[in-house]
């Protein structure tokens, strides 16, 4: 049994992930929505999503919404929208733009 | 990446306790733990126990041990003891283990592939063979 989701790098997916409870890593392609305890956008992967999430990493390219408490942008990522986190690592060399919110301000 | 496509054949799973719907780009290894509504075409698909399958489909390798209701083409179909499969299956082997469910059509040797052909091409030649020598 895998309760683990693993979009390969030969795979696009376009549509609604709902893996609440569990960890998804995207290698591949993926457009939509997904809902998971732990997302990992691999180095390669793109990733155009509104996204929630427990926690996330970013090494790959990310377009959209992401919404989650703590999140890591590895040194090769691209990411582009809109971040809504309450923790956040970002290494050097990641290329950001758009806008980082905290989850819950005051 | 493509350095490590030969040390990592591509595979790609949906988890036990995930969900998609969508759409689905053709795939190389496809394992389904969780549910799925979406077409898919792959080279080899696994229906692990407690996953389930629903649409239309495309297969070289059918490998179910859960649930599939749609219309599903496999060169070869592969239906294990925990499988229920309800619609449609065209195939051109099966095995089906004990306790395997089918509630569907079934059919061998659909039009593609040319397998209809070749099996009609096999009756001429044993009715040519006579006539040969």
């Amino acid at each position: 049994m895998s309760d683990v989701s693993y979009i390969g790098a030969d795979l696009k997916l376009r549509g609604l992930l709902d893996a609440a409870h569990q960890t998804v890593i995207i290698e591949g392609q993926f457009e939509g929505e997904i809902k998971a305890r732990h997302l990992h956008i691999m180095p390669g992967a793109l990733c155009e999503a509104i996204i929630e999430t427990q926690s996330a990493q970013i090494d790959g390219r990310f377009a959209g919404i992401l919404n989650t408490d703590s999140l890591i942008i590895g040194d090769g990522a691209e990411v582009g929208g809109e971040l809504v986190t309450d923790a956040i690592s970002i290494d050097s060399g990641a290329e950001i733009s758009g806008q980082i919110m905290r989850k819950n301000p005051e | 990446m493509a350095e490590q496509k030969p040390f990592m054949p591509a595979k790609s799973v949906i988890g036990s306790g995930a969900r998609f719907s969508g759409h689905i780009s053709p795939a190389s290894t496809l394992e389904i733990h969780g549910i799925v509504h979406a077409d898919v075409i792959a080279e080899k698909l696994e229906i692990a126990q407690g996953g389930s399958l629903e649409g239309h489909s495309d297969i070289g390798l059918a490998v179910i041990n859960g649930r599939f209701n749609g219309k599903m083409r496999a060169k070869t179909a592969w239906i294990m003891k925990h499988a229920r499969v309800s619609g449609d299956v065209e195939y051109g082997s099966v095995q089906m283990d004990r306790g395997a469910a089918l509630n569907c059509r079934i059919l061998h040797n659909w039009e593609a592939d040319g397998r209809d052909e070749l099996v009609e091409l096999e009756l001429l030649n044993v009715e040519n063979r006579s006539d040969e020598k």
